[in-house]
């Protein structure tokens, strides 16, 4: 009996005076750095925000600047990104990022590695039909392209260059609709406006103020990765957080023909 | 021994008495009372049998009164009981030429008793129990070291295996595996939807209006239905009949007041009861901190005999609470709530005829109020009306009862994203069957026939109880199907959390459902020394369980799981002269996992940490539970410590501040972007373990004739830093009550 009620005394003892109070809620090891950007073909500097998670919840960001390495994994060519000062944001110069390549960034430091692959998607394949009619009042111009595997934003734009004398060029940006569809060969229509005066109620000169030269018209459309496609709240970040997406710009020029421009009351280039 | 003691008195008997008693009868009479009110009790049945097999019996009059003219001398079984009441049961010595009396006081059996006692006298046994049933008198709620002079239901509760709060302030309780709005809580029948008060020792439920107070951990019958973890049922006696009774008791936590008497002497009687919090203005001057939490309940009950085979009785309860939970020195928690259920019921109970008819009629309400200083400002409410009528058929020892129930409720809430409201009828029918197959062995077969609305329709809920009883061990099993359609939606992961917002299983889903099987043994190992084990398994589908964000605003997402509860509960109760003490043991597991191979989120913005399986943040494993109260002259020696292990709490990895996707690249440097918590796998810590002890020393003197008992005590009397809350973006640690001293004082009249 005397060492039973020891052997409670010393438990009792042990659990009152023993037992830890404070909790500890940092879980170790995990996910290391929070990555954003976007591989961007269009660009000469891909721009990459890296942030080290930090245990505060508040305050400015971790002051670590891991290393942070861009590849291109299919020609083998790596670089380091440059870490710019007062901000979390790092910069990967040249080369350009090229479109169709698989690219991997890799962050280093105290936290571990994070680690991102992204492959930059492929040109849409753009097939353009000459179906202007010769004495109608509108231009119509089908494309066609092939975005299997990638994604088309909605930007399709015609420029048109006028020329007002002495004054300087001024270019009119006209975004056409685009509807979104299934991958595959896919068309969309240019509608063109049907006259000239459309173009000088843009500007706001009287028309016999102004030289009006149509330039070109161009065809553009923004390609985004399959990394797009995931849903929001999920990463592409291994062992970390954030999300590094990419993106192709591709512009075709559609060409002019003289009885298009004269249909619409351009002046024919010289 | 007893044996022994039997075989002595019958040769005591054989060698001194039976010469004199030969030819002397004796005389034995006495009166029988409703325990609570103390109104004779009119034909109630006594029943004498003799060693030798012969069986005699009577009947009280209309004062309650019977009389044994011609009883021989010898020991004697005897059994009273009266429709309604929990008949006694006791072993009397008679001797020859003795005139005998015997009171019996029988309470209430508002509903039917399932367990078997152990033994063959309760003596002074205040809780009873069988397969997954606690049985609790008013009488064990006095022996715990409850600050202030006002026993209470909760405090008990938190006493038994399986059965904990997430902290002592809050007024949220886990039974076995459930969630604190799995748990149906009625008093008289009303549902009460957060019965318990902010400060953990307190509920709606004062023992001074408690006749007794069932609590199913599991394995309920066909009676109750519409939760899937547990049932908490508190029977309230009725106001004296007889003459004015009350009591007053002053203290800092809690004030009360109780007065009772007779509207109509012997047949109408009323009961009152209030109570009210002090602890938030005695607290900066007694003890030099801020105890912010304010709360109360007021009670009310008109009893009627209306004719000698009928009764009715209106039924009124109000609770209010609020305080600031702070989470930390600059986090507020603003909450507040408030309960209202009011009730009518009639029986009757024909004497020509063994059925027993009960109808009854009750309004509940909720409404709450929830406000932090990071999230937006919550409100929710629930309105439910409830009808029931049951027919009880007495056939000999086996019983038969028929219910029908219509429930409507209507829900409206706001949490922070605008009003939502909503509404759900429910009916049905159940029979529950207790056929008594030998004297030892009792099977109780049930089924509920419960229509759901909105989820799966008409259900068919099964429900199996068997009891056998072998000398001095009761042996118990219990089983049953469950499915609730209203569920209560709250975050698990902040243990301030006392919003519920009611609502109810969205339309054309699964609604939560549960299987129980419990099986368990009690037994007498000596005079004053039972002991009981029992094992449950509850099988749980289409838990919904709310999640976090990971976004510092508490948005919540709700999964629907299944998973599993199962645990063993010891427990070890001393009875003697001058101490009664009680030992209990509860080792529990709680997992859930997701269902069909889905995964769990804890997080917001980017991919997140996800679980197959987890242990939800009410899987505490091991609890123990050490009551003493000791009689030293005029004064009693209460003690009360209790341990339970960690609870599951969800690690951090760190904080991010991300932008959101799209954000324009000139934008990366500059955006300062948003907090984002990184969580790991959910639940994966454990929290630091709880203990705590609490003293009374209390002492009863007579003061102008009457009882005034004075109380001193201390709550967590070695000053157990409890972590109450950990918070995350400051890093601060909260702890539960302090070392806090108190005195009470309180008079009966």
């Amino acid at each position: 009996m005397r060492w039973l009620l020891i052997h409670i005394a010393v438990v009792a003892t042990l659990v009152l005076t023993g037992c830890e109070t404070q909790v500890d809620p940092m879980a170790g090891g995990g996910p290391a750095y929070y990555v954003y950007g976007t591989l961007n073909t269009d660009s000469l500097v891909q721009t990459i925000r890296v942030e080290a998670l930090r245990e505060t919840a508040y305050g400015p960001p971790s002051p670590e600047r891991p290393e942070v390495i861009l590849s291109d994994v299919t020609t083998g060519e790596s670089q380091a990104c440059m870490s710019r000062p007062e901000t979390p944001a790092y910069q990967c110069p040249a080369p350009r990022v090229v479109a169709g390549h698989f690219y991997r960034m890799q962050i280093r430091g105290e936290r571990g590695e994070s680690r991102v692959d992204v492959q930059v998607p492929q040109v849409s394949q753009v097939i353009i039909k000459d179906v202007f009619t010769p004495g109608t009042s509108a231009v119509l111009q089908p494309l066609q392209w092939n975005d299997t595997g990638t994604r088309p934003i909605s930007v399709v734009v015609t420029y048109v260059t006028i020329r007002q004398g002495h004054l300087p060029d001024t270019t009119v940006v006209d975004y056409l609709p685009f509807v979104r569809g299934a991958s595959g060969l896919r068309e969309v229509t240019l509608d063109y406006p049907r006259d000239l005066n459309f173009y000088r109620g843009r500007v706001g000169l009287d028309p016999k103020d102004m030289t009006v030269i149509l330039k070109e018209i161009l065809f553009s459309t923004t390609t985004q990765g399959s990394e797009w496609e995931r849903p929001q709240g999920t990463t592409n970040v291994e062992n970390g957080y954030g999300f590094v997406g990419s993106q192709v710009g591709m512009t075709i020029q559609i060409p002019i023909r003289s009885e298009m421009v004269q249909r619409l009351g351009f002046q024919p280039v010289q | 021994m007893r044996t022994r003691i039997q075989v002595l008195v019958v040769a005591l008997l054989l060698v001194g008495g039976a010469p004199l008693a030969f030819g002397q009868q004796a005389t034995l009479s006495g009166q029988v009372r409703d325990a609570g009110s103390r109104v004779p009790l009119v034909q109630a049945s006594i029943v004498l049998q003799g060693e030798t097999g012969n069986t005699t019996g009577a009947a009280t009059d209309t004062t309650g009164v019977f009389t044994f003219r011609s009883v021989a001398a010898g020991r004697y079984y005897v059994r009273v009981s009266h429709i309604g009441y929990v008949p006694f049961t006791d072993t009397l010595d008679v001797g020859a030429g003795e005139s005998r009396r015997l009171d019996v006081a029988l309470r209430p059996e508002i509903y039917e008793v399932e367990e078997i006692t152990v033994g063959a006298d309760r003596g002074g046994d205040a809780v009873l129990s069988s397969a997954g049933l606690t049985r609790i008198d008013p009488e064990a709620l006095g022996r715990l070291p409850t600050p202030g002079l006002s026993p209470d239901l909760s405090s008990y509760l938190l006493t038994l295996p399986g059965v904990f709060a997430a902290a002592d302030r809050g007024g949220q309780l886990y039974i076995r595996g459930g969630t604190p709005s799995q748990n149906l809580v009625l008093i008289d029948g009303m549902p009460l939807y957060q019965p318990f008060h902010v400060v953990g020792f307190y509920s709606a439920f004062p023992a001074d209006i408690i006749a007794n107070a069932d609590v199913y951990a599991g394995g309920f019958g066909a009676r109750y239905g519409g939760r899937i973890s547990s049932v908490i049922d508190v029977s309230t006696r009725n106001g004296n009949k007889d003459r004015i009774a009350g009591s007053a008791s002053l203290a800092p936590f809690l004030t009360s007041m109780r007065l009772e008497g007779p509207l109509v002497p012997g047949k109408v009687s009323f009961l009152l009861s209030g109570r009210e919090s002090m602890i938030d203005r005695i607290a900066p001057f007694a003890l030099g901190e801020s105890m912010p939490f304010r709360f109360g309940d007021y009670f009310g009950k008109f009893h009627a005999f209306l004719t000698e085979t009928s009764s009715f009785s209106a039924t009124a309860i109000r609770t209010h609470d609020s305080g600031d939970l702070r989470t930390s020195s600059s986090r507020s928690h603003s909450t507040e709530w408030n309960n209202a259920a009011y009730g009518l019921r009639y029986t009757f109970l024909p004497t020509d005829e063994a059925v027993m008819t009960q109808a009854a009629v009750y309004l509940s309400h909720l409404d709450s109020h929830n406000e932090t200083t990071d999230a937006p400002e919550r409100q929710a409410l629930v309105d439910g009306v409830h009808a029931d009528i049951l027919f009880s058929y007495l056939l000999g020892a086996s019983r038969l009862d028929l219910g029908l129930f219509a429930r409507s409720y209507w829900f409206s809430y706001d949490l922070g994203y605008g009003r939502e409201e909503d509404d759900v009828v429910e009916g049905g029918g159940y029979i529950d069957l207790r056929f008594q197959v030998t004297p030892s062995f009792r099977i109780k077969p049930g089924i509920r026939i419960h229509d759901f609305s909105y989820g799966i329709g008409l259900s068919a809920e099964p429900r199996l109880r068997l009891t056998f009883r072998d000398g001095n061990s009761v042996y118990s099993a219990a089983w049953g199907q469950y499915r609730q359609q209203i569920m209560g939606l709250s975050s698990p992961r902040d243990p301030a959390e006392t919003f519920t917002a009611w609502s109810v299983a969205p339309r054309y889903q699964r609604v939560p459902a549960a299987t129980h099987y419990i099986a368990s043994w009690r037994g007498r190992l000596a005079p004053g020394v039972d002991f009981s084990v029992e094992g449950y398994y509850k099988d749980l589908q289409h838990q919904a369980f709310s999640s976090y964000t990971g976004e510092v605003e508490k948005a919540i997402q709700t999964e629907r799981l299944s998973g599993k509860a199962q645990g063993l509960d010891f427990r070890l109760e001393l009875s003697h002269s001058w101490f009664t003490g009680f030992l209990g043991y509860g080792l529990a597991s709680v997992k859930y996992r997701t269902k069909d191979g889905g995964q769990i989120t804890d997080g917001y913005r980017y991919e997140l940490p996800r679980a197959p399986e987890f242990y939800p943040p009410h899987d505490r494993r091991h609890q123990l539970t050490a009551l003493g109260s000791f009689t030293f002259g005029a004064f009693r020696l209460n003690l009360q410590w209790q341990l339970g292990t960690g609870t599951p709490f969800t690690r951090i990895y760190g904080f991010y501040n991300a932008i959101p996707r799209g954000t324009p690249v000139g934008a990366i440097e500059e955006d300062p972007g948003q907090m984002v918590v990184a969580y790991a796998q959910p639940y994966q810590g454990r929290l630091p373990a709880y203990h705590r002890l609490d003293v009374s020393v209390e002492r009863t003197i007579r003061f102008a004739g009457r009882p005034l008992t004075l109380q001193a005590g201390l709550v967590n009397a070695y000053g157990r830093r409890n972590l109450f809350n950990y918070d995350l973006y400051t890093g601060e640690h909260v702890y539960q009550l302090p070392l806090i001293p108190s005195v009470a004082i309180r008079f009966d009249v």
